[in-house]
């Protein structure tokens, strides 16, 4: 077995056996699992009827006729209720009206929707009292009161419902890409100032060259990084396989399928640099302030994505997506909205790609050459300056 | 004529962190089956050079080369090193330990088992092979790290300090190790500020000051190097006062007990001659200084 493997292996083996391993993986296993079924149940339900009841104390056939309906939006039934704040408290009705007030149980369990219905009713009941004491016919009423019913279409070609899939699927990519990073890239991070804290990387040092011992440490993280992303985007995937009222949004699919590529890139970017990051300090104290240069632009990244979910457009957004630093967090965002074009997504890619070279390679120096430095903190730019010293 | 010497050669080494010249010019050679001591006062450049030889550092001239061919990462693989800073992964089980190391040096799985729990007997530590590191005490993550330098049969051993903090029992089974590892054929290469050990081990000491070799030979030929000796004389019977010698860096002087250091060219007989007319000679003592006293005779001149 290679030195790479063997150092990957180790990586992988030690830290499949903690608790945080184990932990996390099971929360995103669950959360995956919560948004298949969350993700369906709100989708599917969010267009079936509303029900409501609603409570009068006398004439129950009269305000039956009135307020009972069973449209595609509102489902109302009229009861007769003795007790009406009775009524209210064992929750028999939604409302209890009395010709003129409107009760509720509290304001928070005020609807809306049922509100305009009922005042909507009595309007059109008055209106047409009135209109038959005016001597018209209930014909030329009806005509009159027929409401206007305006169709709806997009020229983009979507259903409505389609964006709420989008903005949905946008908001969990990026989350899930953000949070995962970040674990990882700390993992990466405490790993290598293990490494510096026990001493044990002289001896390593003895044996491996630093650029091996960073592979195989990148490899097996970045293995375990990448089980965790895929049962997430799988998780993301079911919820919307099983999605069956809404057809789901072209670029979706398509998004879920790269999601996985572009998390590995950006796993490539981050942990390299979390690595030299913490090839800076030998104690475990440290890992915070030295960590922030590499976690900022990553955390702005984020802030960027989830304020900017429904304003994709927004220039910050785009400039965002072609960034190596931020494109694995804003990419997905610009995809699931469907604001974007295919040679941008390549563009960013190649962009992307060109700078994890980059990126590694003077990780790489800078890790090198801070390895052996015990004690007091190196600073970015002494490292940088003595790269090839030691 | 060029002579391929056997074993390891450091010639030349130069090393400088920034402004300051860690090692100038070292030459250290060590013969396969030969104890080499490496003594020198700390900042010396001893952990320097051995971190050169295990190419931990770069090197910025000089050579180190095994057998007549340059040491590259291949031949490193068949060294086993202990840092100064002494360092193992807390968190994993002894055994599993120095199998990864042995794994890491290129043993196959089954060879790096078997050498690891043989070479982890030999040190002591068999009811502790499944214990996790940072549960053992000090002393024991020592033999730890000894069972990591020697797990994958190096035929060099380059070892910083590895007397430092093991009490007596530790030490005695660190002593036994390499006097039977050089018998085996391993060329050691130890650096250590215990002088005992150095003399009562070393084929060869190599004595470092200011990054450079000031002095190197047996122990015995390292004392009988020394420009001094130490004279020292009894009387069972002295005449008079306290005697007295010219020429003589005296120690200390009573009437019938005499200490003095005096160049080693002196011409002893002449002393003898003066000293028993000062009353019945029961000790005579004309012996080169102790390891001690040469080593601080060359890094203090």
């Amino acid at each position: 077995m290679s030195q790479i493997a063997l150092i990957a292996k180790r990586e992988i083996l030690t830290r499949v056996r903690t608790k945080a391993y184990i932990i996390t993986t099971a929360l995103l296993v669950v959360a995956a699992g919560a948004v298949a079924i969350f993700g369906n149940v709100v989708l599917g339900q969010g267009f079936s009827a509303v029900e409501k009841t609603i409570g009068v104390t006398q004439d129950v056939s009269t305000y039956e006729d009135l307020f009972a309906v069973d449209s595609e939006e509102l489902n109302v039934t009229v009861v007769e209720v003795t007790n009406p704040t009775e009524a209210l408290e064992e929750g028999d009705v939604d409302v209890v009206f009395s010709g003129s007030e409107l009760r509720w149980k509290s304001e928070a369990d005020k609807s809306l929707p049922l509100e305009l219905h009922i005042a909507n009713s009595v309007q059109v009941d008055t209106v047409t009292k009135q209109a038959t004491s005016l001597g018209l016919t209930p014909d030329d009423l009806a005509s009159l009161a027929t409401p206007v019913v305006l169709e709806e279409s997009f020229t983009d070609g979507e259903e409505s419902g389609q964006i709420a899939v989008r903005l949905a699927v946008a908001t969990i990519a990026s989350i899930a890409t953000f949070v995962l990073l970040q674990m990882w890239g700390s993992f990466v991070l405490m790993g290598v100032i293990e490494e510096k804290a026990s001493r044990v990387i002289e001896v390593l040092l003895s044996q491996v060259r630093p650029a091996t011992l960073l592979s195989g440490k990148l490899l097996g993280l970045g293995v375990l990084a990448l089980a965790q992303m895929v049962i997430l985007a799988a998780g993301l995937g079911g919820a919307l396989y099983f999605i069956e009222d809404i057809e789901i949004p072209s670029g979706v699919w398509g998004l879920i399928a790269i999601l996985v590529p572009i998390f590995i890139l950006g796993f490539a970017f981050y942990s390299a640099a979390f690595a030299a990051a913490g090839s800076l300090v030998s104690r475990q104290e440290d890992a915070q302030g030295v960590q922030l240069p590499v976690m900022l632009p990553l955390l702005l990244s984020y802030m960027l994505a989830v304020t900017s979910v429904t304003d994709p457009e927004f220039i910050a957004v785009k400039i965002g997506s072609f960034l190596p630093f931020s494109s694995p967090v804003v990419l997905p965002l610009r995809i699931a909205m469907q604001k974007i074009a295919l040679w941008e997504v390549c563009l960013s890619l190649c962009i992307l790609i060109a700078a994890i070279f980059v990126v590694i390679k003077l990780a790489a120096q800078i890790y090198e050459g801070s390895l052996l430095r015990l004690g007091k903190k190196v600073g970015w730019v002494q490292a940088w300056r003595d790269r090839k010293l030691t | 004529m060029l002579v391929v010497m056997s074993g390891l050669q450091v010639q030349g080494l130069c090393k400088t962190y920034g402004s300051l010249q860690a090692v100038d010019q070292l030459n250290v050679s060590v013969s396969p089956g030969q104890i080499t001591g490496f003594l020198g006062p700390n900042g010396a450049g001893k952990s320097t050079t051995m971190r050169a030889i295990l190419g931990v550092v770069s090197i910025d001239e000089g050579t180190v080369s095994w057998n007549g061919s340059t040491v590259d990462d291949t031949f490193r693989s068949s060294i086993g090193y202990m840092p100064q800073e002494r360092g193992l992964y807390p968190r994993m089980k002894v055994l599993e330990q120095v199998i990864y190391f042995a794994r890491l040096a290129g043993l196959d799985a089954a060879t790096a088992t078997s050498k690891a729990k043989f070479w982890l007997e030999k040190v002591g530590l068999e009811d502790r092979l499944d214990d996790m590191t940072q549960d053992l005490s000090g002393g024991n993550q020592q033999r730890v790290q000894l069972a990591v330098a020697l797990v994958h049969d190096p035929v060099l051993l380059v070892l910083d300090e590895p007397f430092a903090g093991l009490d007596p029992i530790a030490s005695s089974v660190m002593k036994e190790i390499l006097l039977e590892r050089a018998r085996a054929g391993v060329a050691v290469l130890f650096s250590s500020h215990q002088l005992s050990v150095v003399s009562d081990l070393c084929d060869q000491v190599v004595i470092v000051a200011k990054g450079s070799v000031v002095s190197e030979g047996s122990a015995s030929q390292l004392r009988l190097a020394s420009p001094t000796r130490r004279l020292e004389i009894r009387w069972r019977e002295a005449y008079g006062d306290t005697w007295s010698l010219e020429d003589a860096n005296v120690v200390s002087s009573e009437r019938n007990h005499f200490i003095a250091d005096v160049r080693a060219d002196v011409a002893i007989e002449s002393i003898m001659t003066q000293a028993a007319r000062h009353g019945e000679i029961t000790e005579f003592q004309f012996e080169p200084p102790t390891l001690e006293s040469v080593f601080a005779e060359l890094v203090e001149g």
